[in-house]
């Protein structure tokens, strides 16, 4: 694919990064010197000094020739401006990164005035997320594949009685449900029968989707409802993310240490209390009650703030703290130090985006976590290395796994003896790095 | 006039009595749409549908969502309607599940056309009293009487 990314500051940088690992044709294009010299130096993309909304410009680097065309500088109005210059000058899709909650409520009508085929907003997207692990305490992502019929959830293990050192083969799964991968510390496997499942672990478990409700149960001890929310920071990660809980939880308050902002604030929510307080001393949390708080929630856009406050939260007695984590190289301490979920904004806007990608040779496909783990949803075609013999016998690399195969309207959750026919559409999940090696079992 | 600007057609309404996957729900509308005739190759909009749902949502909160293709295979601009009384998991920003769920189905290039109607239908949807009285329909004819006689 021939691809232009416009902005390569955080956001843009780490889906330039998961972009050049696939090994499509990538351009950014970037007017700080600094940034472009780090691409140069890290990424192996093409490089052009330039403006993100000069027509002149986008039209002599090729914008028109693009596949795909994505503006992610972090001005909201820069990059609807540069999208919709991209689709006029003739890019086939273009995508634009938008922030604020404005555009964001009305980004389908956006979208059709300006021409641009999606905006996402790595801001709203990371609110979602957060919200969701609230509501489904340890559920960190979910995915549907063979027409909603399959589910991959990746789940944070607490401790539990299916977890307390047992391997694998002596865990009941329900029916039709398998461990996919595990990550540890940052590391991710593919598990064996041997393999233990541990508290604190992510474990992506795929399955026939009814099946998949029951595992919650397996490896995370009793969790009661959330009543009590604890957001610290009132940009629009947390604007958006109390607007989504305050209907749902009895007691919801969303601290910033801005009188005006949080002023602005409490015009815009209902039942959410707003303290106009800095969250990261202790006193003012014990003051505001946060050690009864079911979650903590901070995101600032300052990611040492949020590590701090999350891990005094925590101290003071909050039961579960969770950070946006701007930097992804942050991500894995947060685990380190006590936190029990970090969610990254930039990965969020380059999963949706990689999805996008990916549709020119998937039915469906999942990007989890950082990056580090695919999901992909393909139809088998004939004369391919997988077909006619047990899986066991396919020498998949060791970190890939065929994880469904769907024939017809059924779904096989495969084991060391199934087989996988032509016209049969697999789930492969896999660890980014091997897709290459991966998908040469499946081409003729 | 209608309150989407553009008549509804019973057999493009689909009012859904069980829990359905989000997936299921746009393929029953597709095929509701594909009914009335104007689309000229299913598979290939079906396609465009679910691609545009795996990249972003088309919920746009408070229970509605609004998935919307533009596409060759479409004839001229038409809307299905699907109703769902007991929700649909959509992956909304919201985080709630969605109700009302109105597929747009537009020729390429109809660009005017297109912004007016799926602006109409925002309006319709934010009106006061009317996400309730579609949702209270029982019948496909209901439901249509219900959107064509409503003026906004």
């Amino acid at each position: 694919m021939n691809i232009f990314l416009v902005g390569a500051g955080g956001v843009g940088f780490h889906l330039a990064r998961l972009l050049s690992m696939e090994n499509h044709d990538v351009t950014v294009v970037e007017h700080d010197r600094n940034i472009l010299e780090q691409i140069d130096y890290e990424l192996d993309v093409s490089s052009v000094r330039g403006s993100a909304v000069s027509v002149i410009q986008l039209k002599e680097t090729g914008v028109p020739n693009a596949d795909l065309f994505i503006s992610a500088t972090g001005d909201d109005e820069i990059n609807l401006i540069s999208a919709a210059t991209a689709k006029g000058l003739g890019a086939k899709q273009v995508v634009a990164r938008v922030d604020a909650p404005d555009y964001t409520e009305s980004s389908i009508l956006l979208e059709a005035i300006l021409g641009i085929d999606y905006i996402l907003s790595p801001n709203a997207l990371t609110a979602l997320e957060i919200a969701k692990f609230i509501e489904t305490p340890g559920l960190v992502a979910t995915e549907e594949f063979g027409r909603g019929h399959v589910q991959m959830r990746q789940i944070k293990v607490t401790g539990s009685p299916a977890s307390n050192g047992k391997t694998l083969s002596d865990v009941t799964l329900p029916g039709d449900v398998l461990v996919g991968m595990i990550s540890r510390r940052g590391r991710s496997f593919v598990p064996h029968g041997a393999s233990t499942i541990e508290a604190g672990d992510l474990v992506t478990f795929i399955g026939r989707k009814e099946a998949l409700k029951d595992i919650h149960k397996l490896f995370q001890g009793h969790e009661p409802k959330a009543e009590k929310v604890v957001v610290m920071g009132g940009r629009s990660i947390g604007l958006h993310l109390t607007q989504v809980i305050e209907k749902r939880y009895p007691v919801v308050k969303l601290f910033d240490r801005d009188l005006q902002r949080c002023n602005a604030l409490a015009a815009q929510l209902k039942s959410a209390r707003v303290v106009c307080r800095d969250a990261t001393t202790r006193v003012a949390l014990e003051q505001e009650h946060v050690a009864g708080a079911d979650a903590f929630v901070a995101t600032t856009r300052d990611d040492e703030r949020n590590i701090m406050a999350s891990v005094l939260a925590k101290e003071v007695g909050a039961h579960r703290t969770i950070a946006v984590v701007h930097q992804p190289d942050f991500a894995p301490l947060v685990g380190r130090l006590g936190i029990d979920h970090a969610v990254t904004p930039r990965a969020s806007f380059a999963n949706r985006v990689l999805k996008l990608v990916h549709q020119e040779r998937a039915s469906s496909s999942a990007l989890i976590g950082d990056g580090q783990i695919q999901l992909l949803e393909f139809v088998v075609k004939e004369n391919t290395p997988i077909l006619r013999r047990p899986l066991r016998e396919v020498k998949l690399p060791r970190e890939a796994l065929v994880a469904a195969v769907l024939r017809n309207d059924d779904v096989i959750i495969p084991h060391g003896n199934s087989m996988v026919t032509a016209g049969d559409s697999v789930v492969l999940l896999v660890r980014s790095e091997y897709l290459p090696q991966a998908m040469k079992f499946f081409r003729p | 006039m209608s309150a989407f600007g553009i008549d509804v057609n019973p057999e493009a309404v689909c009012i859904f009595d069980e829990p359905m996957s989000k997936h299921d729900v746009l393929d029953a509308l597709v095929a509701a749409l594909s009914r009335t005739g104007i689309i000229t190759n299913i598979d290939e909009f079906r396609k465009a549908v679910h691609e545009r749902e795996a990249v972003m949502s088309t919920g746009i909160g408070s229970g509605v969502a609004i998935p919307h293709v533009r596409s060759a295979s479409v004839k001229e601009p038409r809307v299905g309607l699907g109703l769902s009384p007991a929700g649909v998991d959509y992956d909304t920003l919201d985080n709630q599940p969605v109700h009302i769920i109105v597929l747009f189905a537009m020729p390429s290039g109809s660009q005017k056309d297109y912004l007016g109607l799926l602006a109409q239908v925002m309006l319709a949807i934010k009106t006061e009293g009317f996400k309730d009285r579609l949702l209270s329909c029982t019948t496909p004819k209901e439901a249509v009487e219900v959107v064509n006689s409503t003026v906004i």
